[in-house]
């Protein structure tokens, strides 16, 4: 007879419920982390205008969505991964938490917090006790290029939250056999997915983690398939939703796999390039991978800690998909600094499980990962001025040292003012979103922008083809879709189209009848 | 007729002896033993708690009354003395001698002398005496009794020792009363009427004769002096003569006399106190208006602004779907991997006192299950619960010839009663159910389906629970899950989504003390909550869903009992297509009673518990909801955007699509996570295939919810006893 049984993972409730007293300092943690990061961001953002561009271009989306000539979701576009604008819809409901800049910082609070509570709660869950944790979650947390994404509210903060709340789960499974904690990992890297395709490749290593784990405890098949296919369910329902609403959608179900590998200009890679580029990264960004790979395959292989095997894994691949994305994609982009977090979270936790078991080594695996990770905070803080593929950090990092104003957004907020000075109807300036977020954002008139998303491709593009009569004004920006459909429309010799203002890599041009 | 008492009668040291072996007081009442040490003066106050004529037939005494604890002193050491005063009681052991001469201190006039020729009081040499039981008999009887409570007439009964007509027969001597042979009795209608029914039903009572100024009744128990009161009142100040009957042939004639008033009760008993409740009519003349109102504008709006009118119909029942689908969600991950629900340690299980076990009603409707009926029985055989506690009724529609011949030849036990169900409409569950209630012996009453295979310490486990759930739960629903599960496609899913359903939602709801509905079968009740609130709703074919909103709305909780009910999953389309179709018509036809009055509802619930309505209950139209959904996007796909386009505006096909995928990815999240709860390892993989059961879901559903505006009470029988040998 085939009767179901309950998991014979499910511990018993007391053992799992934290006490009211260790919930609400976790609680008052979040707060003042949320409170340091969106403090400090606000500084940096709205006082030395120390903005990232992906940053600036996810929120103008975002206020598209609510404050566009045509209100809704689909305003997101389908061709950046959408889940870091959507996270702002909530915030951008109110037009001027995003004219002003200030839903960044806030935005950048919250997912901090998240990473550093749920950071904790993994360490907690390695075994290390509160002493132990808080230098390395504080090390972590200070760390230049971390801090960089948490304080400008960068697509990364999200994702690095989220990867935070996967790993949690996922070690809080490997520990416990918990399945909540299984499920919860699988919903948590799905949402990562969707903040950046290339967590793909870390969920399928992590279904695979998780099915060796199993199999080396010895359970049965069923139970390894069924708690992997359960693992990776969410991960690959959120990518056929992805696609179908593409496809329903934007008429591409795969447009979006085939942006992630056209976004910027090439790059002209080799794959020596790439590998080099990636140990640069590794080295300036993340020298605590290092560290956790040797531990976790040196120390734990000979016990078959699977876990241990499989974490290991998590870093590799990590860092290998986003060398193999950047030559395959001939970008720079997977190799930039925003890569640099997400690795050193990871080891982080690598490091942390390692430590589990250590024994006699468990002290000096603990001094040598605070060093490293003290190190890396110094070179982290030198690749945010010198590392060569960046989006924002070097500003950022010269505004906290200097103090001074970086005018990251004085281009944007000037072309932004000539488009409101033309009084511009609804739906009558001509922009591609994808570069001109800035200037839609600080035009404080987002409903004058005849969008891609916001407009449908057809007609989008009938109006970058032939604008007169559709619109009364194009904004271009350097390198966007405008730019690229009409030549020479930056250097004012677009025939049609008279150029009436122009601000670093923008022009704002009037329709000639 | 020579006598031989079977126990003779204690000396003092004897039964002091006795009486410390079992942990028993001994007291000494005499007060010429005033200086012994376990001397106690008689209470004139407790005295007076027993009538003369109970103490001097059952051979007790209240001797004290402290702490709000009547002390009882007897000779019996194993005297049952819960039905003489409705304190809590204590037993003390005394000799015959000092209790007779206490009567005759208390109660006055000398101790009158046993008949020569007469057996002692007791019932067990009675029964011997009559040869209705042997002496071993009756010591067996004597020694569960000690375990576990009960009177020695139904321990002997429950055995199968001795018919329970001879008990009757022997106790009425005992109590110097006339037998009633209820079988044989054929009152006539003017003399039943004198006593109404609902009080005939409440003091078990059929009258059989009656005269001026007198009138006599057959009851199954000796009455209190307050019961006979309100007899005599109720029949125009007669003087009430009393005759014993055989309880079984008691309810038997009980039945037979009222059977058109039961019919009626079983019918209307709901409605007739609470319409409102009552899912007798469908829609309320408000919400026909109002109905009628909606589809007005919306005709209007689909011929002047078709794409508006869709836009906002579709925005509006596209954000419902997020939204219940979001919070159904949330609940099932809060409950993942945990417990839920009150758990009874086997070490509970086993210190609780038989004694004090309250009689459990076991109500099982059945309706064409002859062919499952032997399992049945072997499973309510099973449960471990003191028989003479149980009152197990199997409700048989008086139609369904070939169930009531199937039971009739498993010689039933006297635990289990066949009650036949009046034919008459609605011929629905719940109907039986009130038809089955109305005389309900239990103090917690149960309902199982006839596949049903309860673990045997289920009854025990629900007591244990209640007593440390509080007074306010009237209601304790155990899990369900399918023991078929992994025989095929239908089975997996119908398994991953009781698993949904029992062990995620419904315990994250009882943990939240919010409004649940109810399984259609293991929900153990407080049989008296139950009958304040009206019973089952005949006319709702979700009975169990609808009961569970009105216990919550009268102040009432429910909490989930960790314990699992095995029942069959249906395996087959046609069956499987039915079972749904009529939850969904139930689910249905329970919002429109409780939305009546929206405000009232809301205020009662509160708005925690208004969600939790909306968003699981009205959950039922997310199926019904997503299916034109999935048919526009499904079209678009088939047909291409160019002609659909010029109908339905892209913001329709958008909002259709973020509907659709939003049901199913629910859904596929919410059965991955119910398969991985259960530990159906093996269904995880099917549950990826959720996606093709919603769309078997939502044509379910819309057959279910177009049933409602001509056979709203139809009653789609779901099949069982399909599953293979193998799988019992």
């Amino acid at each position: 007879m085939a009767v179901a049984i309950a998991p014979r993972t499910i511990p018993s409730v007391a053992a799992r419920q934290a006490a009211p007293a260790a919930l609400a300092l976790r609680a008052v943690v979040a707060l003042g982390v949320a409170a340091g990061y969106g403090l400090l961001g606000a500084h940096l953002v709205l006082g030395l205008d120390a903005t990232a561009p992906d940053a600036l271009d996810r929120l103008a989306r975002a206020e598209l969505v609510w404050h566009g000539a045509a209100p809704k979701l689909a305003a997101l576009g389908f061709g950046a991964p959408p889940l870091s604008g959507l996270a702002l819809v909530p915030l951008a409901v109110v037009q001027a938490l995003a004219t002003s800049l200030a839903a960044l910082p806030i935005f950048g609070g919250v997912c901090g917090a998240v990473a550093v509570v749920a950071l904790d709660r993994t360490l907690a869950r390695c075994g290390l006790r509160a002493l132990r944790r808080v230098p390395l979650v504080a090390a972590f947390a200070l760390n230049p290029l971390v801090a960089f994404q948490f304080t400008t509210g960068t697509p990364a903060a999200l994702e690095l939250a989220l990867l935070a709340v996967a790993l949690r789960g996922l070690v809080g499974w490997a520990n416990h056999a918990d399945p909540r904690a299984l499920l919860g990992a699988g919903a948590a890297f799905a949402a990562a997915v969707l903040t950046r395709y290339e967590l793909a490749a870390w969920a399928l290593v992590a279904g695979l983690l998780v099915a060796a784990a199993l199999a080396a405890r010895g359970a049965p098949r069923d139970e390894i398939e069924g708690s992997a296919t359960a693992f990776l369910a969410p991960a690959v329902a959120a990518i056929a939703v992805w696609t179908l609403l593409s496809a329903v959608i934007a008429h591409a179900a795969f447009g979006w796999a085939r942006d992630a590998f056209d976004a910027g200009p090439p790059a002209g890679l080799l794959a020596s390039d790439a590998a080099r580029r990636l140990g640069d990264l590794l080295v300036q960004a993340s020298p605590l991978a290092f560290l956790a790979l040797a531990a976790l395959l040196g120390g734990r292989a000979p016990r078959r800690d699977a876990v241990a095997a499989g974490l290991a894994a998590l870093i590799a691949v990590g860092a290998t998909a986003a060398a193999v994305h950047a030559y395959a994609a001939d970008r720079t982009g997977p190799l930039s600094l925003a890569a640099g977090p997400p690795l050193l979270l990871a080891s982080l936790a690598g490091a942390g499980w390692a430590q589990r078991g250590a024994g006699a080594r468990r002290q000096l695996l603990w001094v040598a990962t605070l060093v490293l990770l003290v190190a890396g905070g110094a070179t982290a803080w030198r690749a945010l001025e010198r590392f060569p593929y960046q989006s924002g950090e070097r500003a950022w990092a010269r505004a906290l040292r200097t103090g001074a104003d970086q005018r990251t957004t004085a281009a944007a907020g000037a072309i932004g003012r000539a488009v409101r000075a033309t009084g511009a109807g609804r739906a009558r300036v001509l922009a591609d979103e994808a570069g001109s977020g800035a200037a839609i954002v600080l035009s404080e008139r987002p409903a004058a922008f005849l969008t891609h998303a916001g407009a449908g491709d057809a007609r989008w593009r009938a109006a970058v083809r032939a604008p007169a009569g559709r619109v009364d004004y194009v904004l271009a920006a350097r390198g966007d879709a405008i730019d690229r459909a009409r030549p020479g429309l930056l250097d004012g010799r677009n025939r049609g189209l008279l150029v009436i203002a122009a601000a670093g890599p923008y022009v704002l041009a009037r329709v000639l009848r | 007729m020579q006598q031989t008492p079977i126990v003779p009668e204690p000396s003092r040291a004897a039964l002091r002896r006795l009486a410390l072996q079992l942990g028993l007081e001994f007291v000494t009442l005499d007060p010429a033993r005033g200086g012994e040490p376990d001397y106690v003066e008689i209470g004139p106050l407790a005295a007076s708690l027993i009538p003369e004529a109970v103490c001097r037939s059952r051979r007790v005494l209240a001797i004290a009354y402290r702490d709000g604890v009547v002390t009882i002193a007897s000779p019996d050491p194993f005297a049952d003395v819960r039905d003489l005063t409705d304190r809590p009681a204590r037993v003390v052991a005394t000799t015959a001698e000092d209790l007779e001469a206490a009567f005759a201190r208390v109660f006055g006039g000398a101790p009158a002398p046993a008949p020569a020729a007469a057996p002692s009081g007791r019932l067990g040499e009675r029964l011997v005496a009559a040869r209705a039981a042997t002496g071993e008999q009756v010591a067996v009887a004597l020694a569960l009794q000690a375990r576990a409570g009960g009177r020695v007439g139904e321990l002997l009964v429950h055995a199968g020792a001795t018919a329970e007509r001879d008990v009757a027969v022997a106790v009425a001597e005992q109590l110097d009363l006339p037998f009633a042979d209820a079988d044989a009795a054929q009152p006539d209608a003017e003399t039943v009427a004198l006593v109404p029914e609902r009080l005939a039903r409440a003091l078990r009572v059929v009258p059989l004769a009656a005269g001026p100024g007198w009138i006599e009744v057959a009851a199954a128990e000796l009455l209190s002096e307050a019961q006979r009161d309100e007899l005599a009142s109720a029949s125009g100040g007669r003087d009430v003569r009393l005759r014993l009957a055989a309880p079984r042939a008691l309810e038997a004639l009980l039945r037979r006399v009222h059977a058109a008033e039961h019919a009626t009760l079983a019918r209307s008993e709901l409605f007739g106190r609470f319409p409102d409740e009552s899912a007798a009519r469908v829609l309320s003349p408000a919400q026909r208006h109002a109905g009628a109102a909606l589809v007005v504008a919306a005709v209007v709006g689909l011929l002047t602004e078709p794409a508006t009118t869709a836009t906002i119909v579709l925005g509006a029942a596209s954000s419902f779907v997020v939204a219940a689908t979001a919070y159904r969600l949330a609940l099932a991950f809060g409950a993942l991997g945990r417990g839920g629900g009150l758990a009874v340690s086997p070490a509970e299980l086993a210190a609780l006192d038989e004694r004090r076990l309250p009689t459990y009603t076991v109500l099982v409707p059945l309706l064409r299950e002859a062919a499952v009926l032997g399992r049945l029985l072997a499973a309510l055989t099973a449960l471990d619960y003191p028989r003479h506690r149980l009152d197990i009724r199997l409700l048989v529609e008086a139609d369904d010839a070939e169930t009531l011949a199937a039971a009739q030849r498993a010689d039933l036990p006297p635990h289990v009663t066949l009650v036949e169900v009046p034919p008459g409409a609605p011929r629905t569950k719940p109907r039986a159910l009130a038809y089955g209630l109305l005389l309900a012996r239990g103090e917690r009453v149960v309902v199982y389906d006839a596949e049903d295979r309860p673990p045997p310490d289920q009854l025990k486990a629900a007591v244990a629970a209640f007593a440390r759930a509080g007074a306010r739960v009237a209601c304790l629903q155990a899990r369900l899950a399918p023991f078929n599960a992994e025989r095929g496609l239908l089975e997996r899913w119908f398994a991953a989504d009781y698993a949904v359903q029992f062990d995620l939602l419904l315990p994250a709801l009882a943990a939240r003390r919010l409004p649940l509905p109810l399984g259609g079968t293991s929900n153990h009740l407080v049989t008296e909550r139950l009958v304040e609130l009206g019973g089952w709703d005949p006319y709702n074919v979700t009975e169990d869903a609808d009961l569970g909103i009105r216990l919550h709305k009268a102040g009432l909780r429910t909490a989930v009992l960790d314990s699992t009910t095995l029942e069959e999953a249906p395996g087959e389309l046609g069956n499987w297509m039915r079972q749904r179709s009529r939850w969904s018509k139930g689910h249905v036809q329970t919002l429109l009673v409780h939305l009546r009055h929206p405000a009232r509802l809301a205020r009662r619930l509160g708005a925690r518990g208004s969600l939790a309505f909306a968003f699981v209950l009205g959950g039922a139209l997310v199926p019904v909801l997503a299916a034109p959904f999935w048919l526009l996007t499904t079209l678009w796909f088939l047909a291409g955007p160019g002609w659909l386009r010029d109908v339905f505006p892209g913001a329709v096909f958008h909002l259709a699509a973020v509907g659709a995928l939003a049901g199913t990815v629910g859904a596929l999240l919410l059965a991955v996570a119910g398969a991985l709860q259960r530990g159906l390892f093996g269904s995880v993989r099917h549950a990826l295939l959720a996606p093709l059961a919603w769309g078997l879901v939502s044509a379910a559903a819309w057959r279910g919810v177009l049933q409602l505006p001509a056979r709203a009470h139809l009653w789609e029988k779901t099949e069982h006893g399909r599953d293979r040998p193998e799988d019992t």
